[in-house]
């Protein structure tokens, strides 16, 4: 089990530095000098160049790519003489713009815990509900209560994320003033109204999962109800209620587990159509906005933060997996 | 410079316009300093005022800031300067009172060394007195280019410096060792009640100058560089609480503002909390339904967008809670004239256009006026002419459009590549101007929208800017020499990130340039201004389109709300809460 | 099993594994796998009127032309006449400005013909999404085939490529990409509305391609150790014979069913991208783009949010539907 581990760890990291690798050369071939965005209005030859090579942007790329990696176990100074801005490690490089010289990661470590709420309480949300109703449309297929169910799932998964979020938003809050304009909270600040105030993302993301895990659920109980062994469960005198317990929920919620767990992954990465419906500034914000004024060493970060998390994620399913099948080590 | 300072505006780069009092005319609309407090609005001191942006300020770093809201929120609030503009409603908010001197300037030196004293009292928000030495050490910073960016180092390109080969200055600031560069002769302490300017050539309106942050003091010992943003030490009666960058700044009273100095501001919240980041769209649904923070706050930095401008201005209930006027802006269309060298062509550009689609696209006549020139009719340097007939007919002339390609002697449709900046409004007005300019089959439009951000870096670039090019002008200071130099001097036209977006090189406008600069009477010089407004138009470097308006909104729970006229946009100085 | 099918559902529904699996393609006799799918699908009402609508859809999208000729308007044309400019350039009338001459109305601020623009809306949307998914389900199909089928070095090296491009934040460097590759198709001459339409589809298709290439993979996998291969093997049959006479037809439920799943979401996706800014550019027309100019339109017009959010959901809802019915069709184990 800690070889497998080991081994997909190992899997991990190499995974995480072709993605640097890949990330650096793309954005790092943009069709304009960053140096001369940062450098502001009044900008000249003179003025870019001691931009260019504060940033460290006037060595070769490898060269640069090198720097940005020794950056995240060491960290990284910029500029020279009095004027030197500290990035420690994990030094993702700093902001060109908006704000300045603000090291990336002190940028996503503000903005992580927006996306992490949103994707937790949402998780919660879906999870509870889609499978919930996903398991028992499975029980009782054909009933009313399946049918409504897989209507509005359908219409669920078939309004586009952005879309509920903004009805929501123009009915909800401005229309029928229910609940005010959604605004981040600190949870430790107050937590009710952290709640309150998440409760409209969450419904919004959870509308669009909830849907999906729903008609997913429903499908992989329907096939496991109708497997072999369940039919031997059942001949063995097991009552119902056992069968599905012990047999059939196990067999039917554990391929949830692995989408849900890439679905959380991905989400933790940045929710990026959510937060920007609901102005929370989160990673996925923080990466949109990073890209609307071509905030190479932002976009990067986000990039490979969202990426780490993902890949996490798949490790974490796999490890989970592992423990419950053996057979996936050897493979 | 700069599209309308909504939406996503990180760098709409504008300084507003000053509107009736222009330059050297100080004696004139300067006018009496001690006025100025009692004409100005009334309100309770007390509660928290909310200013809802939707993205940060540029800098708040005095020697950083440029664009307009970060202007007006500095110098209101946190960063006082030698002399400052009236709060004040109409055109007088654009004269000149007094501010930590005790008048506006004695110039002598046939207007080429300024003198001011300082008042008494004046005092950090630790208590230590503002010295000579802090505003000497704020304008040093300026200088030093590779830290203190963005800031309008134009500022100062009038002191008398020692200047390198390319005409930069010998100086670089107080962050790197070597040659001061004539600096301490150019600013000069000379006791500690007094400061002295020494400027490189004479100049009526070097007062107007100094109203700019970039000037405002600085203690070097809490200087902390590039991260003084965050960190920026306060002369005014508000001082930084908690700063979350891009997210809220929370400012408190700073007890030791003294207001016996200070004539211009009112300070009447206990606080000033500024939320940042929000949808324009949904910004107006908050003060539409004004409810939350907006019942006690303003639009700062955004205004009301097209869907929703009918409304505020047809609901007399919101109506009520809006200022809406023009902002000083001038949209244009700037056409490439390395790349569209024939004139009959650039002339057939703006004889086709059809602006009554492209002002819709934006909202209509809620959104300004049909432009005719680059300078706005605020401006002195306005001249009233009408180059191609925008009056009788906004909608274009796409027929004698036609007539002068076939006069160019090129061939229809004539290829055309526009770059517009990627804003749902701006894109479906350049949308409109492709279909207006495919009129006839007169040309054949490509749109190249670019990212918002960086738009003005990515036309800047000389070489691979397109064909024409959307954009918006508002000048630094009140005179056309803040707008047709920049816009179309021909030392600039090569030159990558500068602002002459129509590439224009052209020997005799330079020469029109050159004199209307050296001319000593400003009447006469705003008269040469407008001349080359209307001389550039005929030789179509640039379509004028709109001269805009802003419509701002804000809380019933906000008394003393006013457009000013040289912010552009509410006053934050005499707002009241309480 | 040798029976002729019936239409009695208990017969059709006695072998399900069979027919997905691929053994039944020789044991039914008389009945390809696509005519029993069919057979079982004309009887599914839903999956039906689906299919209709989305033929529709179709219909709509290739006649485009002809169907805003009819009405006589154009979708980039702007009707000043329509509009208020004193008022917000809102539409004149009622409803946004339906009329005879403006079946649906007109959009504010432009008072382009919001018909016209909705029937060539639906041509670029459904152009972004078909080609984008005959791009991913290709590569999916090919590179999934090829890992399963030769396993070894060339499966891992397939499989690492797909956990690779997976593990990418796909949106964010969707929106990211954006200003790169349209300098870089500049470059090679594409400019304009043509290069955004390039970058949506070669983007979405490419992104796309490991969902599917996985499945696939998997059903190679398992299809590989099957009997009827190990004998057609043993009778000498080449890889190539083996791939496309023996695989391929096998593998064609899976790829169906999954692409029609697909082509919805890369539908909403492009309403995505239009909404964060960098779908398809002005003046084209998309529903995506629609939606998305429209959603702030709900006080002052909302006929103009209507339009296109019935449009998308009706057509995201047809695709849905359709692939439910076809996969029941194809593999009734997944059950209704």
């Amino acid at each position: 089990m800690i070889r497998y581990i080991i081994r997909r760890l190992i899997g991990v990291v190499i995974m995480l530095g072709v993605i640097s690798v890949a990330t650096f050369v793309l954005f790092f071939a943009v069709p304009v000098s960053p140096a001369a965005l940062s450098c502001g209005k009044s900008c000249s030859p003179a003025i870019i160049k001691q931009v260019s090579h504060k940033l460290g942007l006037d060595m070769p790329i490898p060269v640069q790519y090198g720097k940005f990696m020794a950056g995240i176990f060491v960290g990284r100074d910029f500029g020279e003489g009095s004027a030197i801005t500290h990035c420690p490690a994990p030094c993702l490089g700093i902001s060109y713009h908006d704000p300045t010289d603000t090291p990336v990661t002190n940028l996503i470590k503000e903005d992580f815990p927006v996306t992490f709420s949103i994707t937790i309480g949402g998780a919660i949300l879906w999870l509870l509900i889609g499978v919930g109703v996903g398991v028992l449309s499975g029980l009782r297929k054909g009933s009313i209560f399946d049918r409504a169910a897989m209507v509005v799932a359908l219409a669920g998964v078939s309004l586009p994320s952005f879309f509920t979020g903004l009805l929501v938003i123009t009915f909800v809050v401005a229309k029928w003033k229910i609940l005010p304009l959604p605004a981040y909270v600190n949870f430790a600040d107050n937590p009710l109204s952290w709640a309150q105030n998440l409760i409209l993302p969450w419904i919004t993301v959870a509308f669009l999962y909830a849907a999906l895990y729903a008609r997913l659920t429903r499908a992989n109980m329907l096939e496991t109800m109708s497997e072999d062994y369940i039919r031997t469960a059942r001949a063995k005198g097991l009552s119902e209620a056992v069968v599905i317990r012990k047999h059939g929920l196990r067999a039917a919620l554990t391929p949830i587990v692995t989408i849900a767990g890439l679905d959380i992954g991905g989400l933790l990465g940045g929710a990026i159509l959510l937060e920007t419906v609901y102005n929370f500034n989160g990673i996925g914000r923080l990466a949109v906005n990073a890209v609307n004024t071509l905030n190479l060493p932002v976009i990067v970060g986000t990039v490979l933060v969202a990426a780490f998390f993902i890949v996490m994620a798949n490790l974490i399913v796999d490890v989970l997996y592992a423990f419950v099948d053996p057979k996936v080590r050897l493979s | 410079m700069g599209e309308r300072m909504t939406l996503l505006a990180t760098r709409a780069q504008k300084v507003a316009v000053v509107g009736a009092c222009l330059a050297l005319a100080v004696t004139a609309c300067g006018g009496s300093s001690k006025s100025s407090n009692s004409s100005g609005p009334t309100g309770k001191k007390g509660g928290t005022l909310f200013l809802i942006n939707d993205a940060d300020f540029d800098h708040l770093d005095p020697q950083r800031t440029y664009v307009s809201n970060s202007l007006n929120f500095t110098e209101r609030f946190m960063n006082r300067t030698l002399v400052t503009y009236k709060s004040v409603p109409g055109p007088s908010g654009s004269e000149l009172v007094p501010d930590m001197a005790t008048d506006l300037g004695r110039a002598s030196d046939n207007n080429k060394t300024w003198k001011f004293t300082f008042k008494d009292n004046l005092k950090w928000q630790d208590g230590s007195p503002v010295t000579c030495a802090d505003f000497k050490y704020g304008v040093s910073r300026g200088f030093a280019t590779g830290v203190i960016t963005d800031g309008p180092t134009y500022a100062f390109a009038d002191l008398k410096l020692d200047l390198k080969a390319d005409g930069t200055p010998v100086y670089g600031g107080p962050y790197v060792a070597g040659s001061n560069g004539g600096f301490d002769n150019a600013v000069q302490c000379t006791d500690p009640k007094n400061i002295v300017f020494h400027l490189a050539k004479p100049i009526g309106d070097f007062n107007y100058t100094l109203s700019l942050p970039e000037f405002a003091a600085v203690p070097q010992a809490k200087d902390t560089k590039a991260q003084y943003d965050n960190t920026v030490f306060s002369d005014g009666p508000y001082k930084i609480e908690t700063y979350s960058r891009s997210k809220q700044l929370t400012l408190v009273r700073n007890s030791n503002w003294d207001p016996k100095t200070d004539n211009v501001r009112k300070a009447f919240p206990d606080k000033i909390v500024v939320k940042m980041g929000a949808d324009p769209n949904v910004i107006d649904t908050q003060f539409i339904s004004d409810t939350g923070d907006a019942k006690t706050g303003i639009m700062n930095a955004t205004n009301v967008q097209p869907q929703d401008l009918d409304r505020v201005l047809n609901d007399a209930s919101l109506k009520k809670r809006a200022v809406n006027g023009f902002d000083g802006f001038a949209l244009y269309i700037a056409i490439n004239t390395s790349k569209v060298k024939n004139l009959k062509v650039r002339q057939a550009l703006a004889y086709a256009m059809n602006l009554e689609t492209f002002r819709g696209a934006y909202g209509g006549k809620e959104y300004g006026d049909y432009a005719r020139g680059i300078i706005t009719p605020a401006l002195k340097s306005h001249k009233d002419f009408d180059v191609f007939g925008i009056k009788k007919s906004p909608t274009g002339d796409p027929a004698k459009a036609k007539q002068l390609l076939t006069e160019a002697g090129v061939k229809t449709p004539y290829p055309i590549k526009f770059d517009v900046r990627n804003r749902p409004a701006t894109v479906k007005a350049a949308a409109a101007a492709k279909e207006a300019l495919e009129r006839n089959g007169n040309f054949a439009v490509t749109l190249n929208p670019l990212p918002v951000g960086p738009y003005y870096g990515l036309i800047g670039k000389k070489a691979t800017q397109s064909d024409i090019s959307g954009g918006g002008w508002g000048p630094d200071w009140p005179n056309g020499s803040a707008v047709i130099p920049p816009l179309f001097g021909g030392n600039l036209s090569t030159v990558d990130g500068s602002t002459n977006y129509s590439q224009l090189k052209d020997p005799k406008i330079d020469s029109l340039i050159d004199a209307a600069t050296s001319e000593t009477d400003l009447t006469k010089q705003a008269k040469l201004w407008g001349g080359l407004d209307e001389a550039v138009v005929q030789d179509a470097a640039a379509i004028p389109t709109i001269w805009t308006k802003t419509t701002q909104m804000y809380g019933s729970g906000v008394k003393g709300a006013f457009l000013h006229s040289f912010y552009g946009e509410i006053d934050v100085n005499a707002l009241s809460v309480a | 099993m040798t029976a002729p099918l019936t239409t009695d559902p208990s017969t059709q529904t006695a072998d399900p594994e069979a027919i997905l699996a691929g053994q039944s393609a020789k044991q039914i006799e008389g009945r390809s796998l696509g005519q029993i799918a069919w057979l079982r699908l004309k009887r599914d009402k839903v999956a039906m009127v689906s299919l209709g609508l989305v033929i529709l859809f179709l219909l709509v999208a290739i006649l485009a032309n002809v169907l805003a000729a009819i009405e006589g308007q154009g979708p980039f044309k702007f009707n000043s006449e329509t509009l208020n400019f004193d008022h917000g350039s809102l539409p004149r009338g009622h409803f946004g400005g339906v009329s005879s001459t403006h079946w649906l109305g007109v959009e504010p601020t432009t008072g382009r013909d919001l018909f016209a623009r909705l029937v060539f809306g639906a041509r670029t949307s459904l152009l972004v999404a078909l080609t984008s998914t005959v791009l991913s389900v290709g590569l999916g199909s090919l590179f999934g085939v090829m890992a399963g089928f030769f396993g070894g070095r060339i499966d891992s090296l397939i499989s690492r490529s797909m956990d690779l491009i997976l593990a990418f934040p796909q949106l964010l460097l969707l929106i990211a990409l954006t200003p790169v590759a349209i300098d870089r198709l500049a470059g090679l001459g594409i400019g304009g509305g043509a290069a955004h339409l390039v970058y949506l589809i070669t983007v979405i298709g490419f992104f796309g391609w490991p969902y599917i290439g996985r499945i696939i993979r998997g059903q190679t996998l398992s299809l590989r150790e099957r009997e009827f291969v190990d004998a057609s093997r043993s009778l000498g049959a080449t890889n190539s014979h083996i791939l496309f006479k023996q695989l391929l037809p096998n593998l064609v439920a899976p790829i169906l069913v999954y692409s029609t799943l697909i082509i919805p979401t890369y539908i909403s996706l492009e309403a995505a991208l239009s909404y964060l800014g960098v779908g398809v550019i002005e003046p084209t027309p998309s529903w995506g783009k629609m939606l998305s100019d429209s959603v702030v339109y709900s006080y002052a017009d909302p006929t103009y949010l209507l339009i296109p959010g019935v449009a998308l959901f009706a057509l995201v809802l047809a695709f849905n539907l359709f692939g439910d019915g076809l996969r029941d069709a194809l593999d009734p184990k997944a059950g209704r």
